[in-house]
């Protein structure tokens, strides 16, 4: 019981677990956007000061680990500029005094995205569906790249 | 005629800064303005204290029990400043700050 609760707290307080309340799961993510390309995926939820805002159901559960990935930064900041400016943009939320600034969640989504963008790279290995190779990328690949991941 | 365009090309430059002033002046207000919002407050209240209107009311899309107001926020942020009421009673359940 004491193993129970100590677990429920622990959840409560992993920043890579945030969201859960608003999040999906993989599977069901999937088949929203399967028929769906990388441009309507992003864009989904409209523009922000020149920026896409990423897709409608933003957290999706990830089913090897129960971590939330943040569609938002796997698909736009991660996947298409890489997690250098990725990182660069956590310290620009920093300097305009944004709460979110530095946050575990961001790092992590926006890995998997240039992980994912990496490997989507190799010709042979990308479809035409966008969320359907991003599914088969965390059932496949998510837990060798990740198996040694640190949230700080 | 080179000046006309050196005018005009004047004009819309101070045009457009005066613009960004603008919305910057209206991120910070909508910024101190969410800061006043608590969890229990009517629909009301929230729309006495924003100053800014919302630029969208939508239903959540994780739960239709709930709708959501945004609010323009920084150009930093993730996303919009969001205020979540309960659809039944109209109170607040939830503040984002543009995570």
């Amino acid at each position: 019981m004491a193993h129970g609760i100590r677990q429920k707290i622990n959840r409560k307080n992993d920043p890579l677990k945030k969201y859960r309340d608003k999040a999906i799961s993989l599977e069901k993510w999937r088949e929203l956007y399967k028929d769906k390309s990388w441009k309507e995926i992003v864009t989904e939820n409209g523009w922000k000061q020149g920026q896409p805002l990423g897709p409608k159901n933003r957290y999706v559960v990830n089913p090897i680990d129960g971590n939330v990935m943040d569609m938002r930064h796997v698909s736009i900041v991660g996947y298409a500029y890489g997690e250098s400016v990725g990182n660069m943009v956590e310290h620009i939320q920093s300097l305009a005094g944004q709460a979110s600034a530095y946050d575990p969640q961001d790092y992590y989504s926006n890995k998997i995205g240039a992980y994912f963008h990496q490997l989507r790279q190799l010709g042979s290995w990308s479809t035409n569906s966008w969320a359907n190779d991003f599914g088969r990328f965390i059932n496949t690949q998510y837990r060798a790249l990740f198996y040694y991941y640190k949230s700080e | 005629m080179k000046n006309i365009y050196k005018y005009v090309i004047f004009v819309f430059s101070i045009g457009f800064l005066l613009y960004l002033y603008e919305c910057n002046n209206k991120v910070k207000q909508n910024w101190a303005d969410i800061h006043k919002i608590k969890i229990g407050m009517t629909f009301f209240e929230v729309d006495s204290i924003m100053i800014s209107k919302p630029i969208g009311i939508e239903e959540a899309y994780w739960d239709d029990n709930l709708f959501v107001s945004k609010y323009e926020s920084s150009y930093a942020a993730s996303d919009y400043l969001k205020i979540i009421f309960k659809k039944q009673d109209s109170l607040v359940v939830e503040i984002n700050y543009g995570d």
